[in-house]
């Protein structure tokens, strides 16, 4: 390349180039370092970078270009440490100070040791990183205030279901010595009403026992007593107590216990409050007049598999990959009581803290199989 | 490394101390054995090439969780910018302390054995010891210099080592020696 068109380019390039001597006298001094400086070449030339710049004498600059002189080696003054080392300003604007990057390296040329001084502007790319992390905490303060309007609203639904649930046990308990007799023989006009009022405030009362437990396990409270239980007992006496409502639904629960003891280590009232669910759900999305089937197996890897297995619509494919979320509900079933949308994500969270898995296989206008899974424990331990 | 120190109190407007007190030499294969303050599965790392009459790569090894609290303790000194902040600035500003220290060693063997050796940039990386200190030839000799960086009574281990082929590391050896034998006894 001719000597001319290289000089021209360097001379016209958009980034800073200074040329010094080993005596530090500068060579070069491009036309991007004159906009910037407000210095020209004619200036400058000749000079030696300490009388054009008497504030670098001592500086890590001077040091930085010694060194490369001296020694050979090459230096780095980033932005990150070092925003102001010469006093630069953008071409744009008479007073404001140019944030700058430095590479200082050594050259030999005949015999002669230069040191090369590159200048970067990095003003827009400091002011790029300055909005950016102006974004970044805005972004974190608004998530710190959503995350506080969050937990206000889980402890306002929390302090209010707390409140109902007192005057609704009481309520309920009240309506069930009624129909039980207690104060005497109902008139049979009455007894219908009361038993509506008796089952809607059952039904108010789960939702808010649901409510409070979704609660529990977003703020890490709930609470587990381990035991080792057997699970066709458990299984055998949630089926019993569930069978009232099965009947309501015009199904019949039917267990078939395992010939083995299937030993496991769980929270028996919270493994019962999944099992109750799971036939729940069975009996409301049932054809009526058929059975629901409840089975214990061992499968692989020392596992116990519940399974409750009905026959009905089925779950559409639509709802399948959020069934265990919060809210979600499959329209369209035949039953008339809806419940909160909470019961299979509270399963969820309870089968999560024993280590288990729970799930589901449906085929449509066929069988329903709702399973959890639980870790066998040696009878010995 | 007292050049470095000086640059690098300089910089933080506090005091820096730097301490060499162990150098070794070790195969490529044994690296990890001699690089035993450090988590060689997670290091961070500042690059140089150097050539002349000799030539290799010199590198600058800090565990990669020990560099954010580098940059913490210098930065937090002159800018005052928070701890979310550190990440953005982090490659940058060691790039800058890795080029001094490197910087400091290399110049230290040009002038004590009379070599002339030129540095090419500093280049910032970030992986395992395999990725980062990687060589074909796994007898292939480096030297190593343990590297103490001291400030506000806090103590950061690093290490920094000299990549060269065989025939730069036996000029190595034998200016070293001749520079013993020049001392006065």
């Amino acid at each position: 390349m001719h000597e001319a068109l290289l000089k021209q380019i360097v001379l016209s390039t958009d980034i800073g180039m200074i040329v010094v001597t080993a005596d530090s006298s500068v060579v070069l001094w491009n036309q991007w370092i004159e906009k910037t400086s407000r210095l020209t070449a004619t200036e400058t030339l000749g000079n030696k970078l300490t009388q054009i710049f008497p504030q670098l004498t001592g500086s890590r600059l001077q040091q930085a270009i010694d060194d490369a002189i001296n020694n050979g080696t090459s230096a780095l003054l980033s932005s990150a440490w070092n925003l102001y080392t010469l006093p630069l300003y953008r071409t744009e604007s008479e007073d404001a100070d140019l944030l700058q990057s430095l590479i200082i390296k050594p050259i030999g040329v005949n015999g002669e040791s230069y040191c090369l001084i590159e200048i970067f502007d990095v003003t827009n790319s400091h002011n790029r990183e300055a909005l950016l992390r102006e974004k970044s905490k805005e972004s974190e303060q608004a998530l710190e205030a959503a995350e506080t309007a969050s937990r206000t609203k889980t402890e306002y639904v929390s302090t209010v279901s707390h409140e109902l649930r007192t005057p609704l046990t009481s309520i309920n308990g009240s309506l069930g010595l009624i129909l039980g007799g207690v104060v005497g023989e109902i008139p049979e006009k009455a007894r219908g009403l009361i038993e509506v009022a008796s089952s809607n405030t059952t039904r108010l009362l789960s939702i808010i026992n649901d409510l409070l437990d979704i609660e529990k396990i977003e703020a890490g409270k709930m609470e587990f007593i381990f035991s080792q239980v057997d699970l066709n007992t458990l299984c055998s006496q949630v089926v019993e107590q569930n069978q009232n409502y099965a009947q309501s639904h015009n199904v019949r629960f039917k267990f078939l216990p395992n010939k083995q003891a299937m030993l496991v280590s769980a929270d028996t009232h919270r493994i019962s409050q999944v099992l109750s669910n799971l036939l729940s759900n069975a009996a409301k999305f049932s054809f009526t007049d058929r059975d629901v089937l409840i089975t214990i197996e061992e499968i692989a890897d020392n596992y116990s598999r519940v399974t409750v297995t009905n026959h009905g619509n089925g779950i559409p494919e639509n709802y399948r990959d959020s069934l265990f979320d919060k809210f979600t509900q499959v329209e369209g079933n035949q039953s008339s009581s809806k419940g909160t949308g909470l019961g299979l994500n509270i399963c969820r969270a309870i089968i999560n803290q024993h280590h288990g898995h729970i799930g589901f296989n449906s085929v449509l206008n066929a069988t329903t199989s709702f399973y959890f899974d639980l870790k066998l424990t040696d009878p010995n331990t | 490394m007292g050049s470095a120190a000086a640059a690098l109190s300089t910089m933080v407007k506090d005091e820096v101390s730097i301490s060499v007190p162990d150098i070794t030499f070790s195969s490529i294969d044994a690296i990890k054995d001699n690089l035993n303050e450090l988590d060689t599965s997670n290091l961070t790392s500042v690059r140089q090439g150097f050539d002349g009459e000799l030539s290799g790569d010199a590198i600058l090894l800090f565990s990669g969780d020990k560099s954010l609290e580098i940059v913490r303790m210098l930065l937090a000194n002159t800018l005052g910018i928070n701890d979310n902040d550190f990440s953005d600035f982090e490659q940058e500003a060691l790039s800058e302390i890795g080029n001094i220290i490197l910087n400091a060693g290399l110049s230290a063997i040009a002038n004590t054995l009379k070599f002339d050796v030129n540095s090419s940039l500093p280049i910032y990386k970030q992986g395992d010891i395999d990725r980062l200190v990687g060589s074909d030839d796994k007898s292939q000799t480096v030297l190593i210099l343990r590297v103490d960086l001291n400030l506000e009574n806090k103590q950061i281990k690093g290490y920094v080592v000299y990549l060269m082929d065989i025939v730069s590391i036996d000029q190595l050896i034998e200016h070293i020696n001749r520079y013993i034998n020049s001392i006065p006894n």
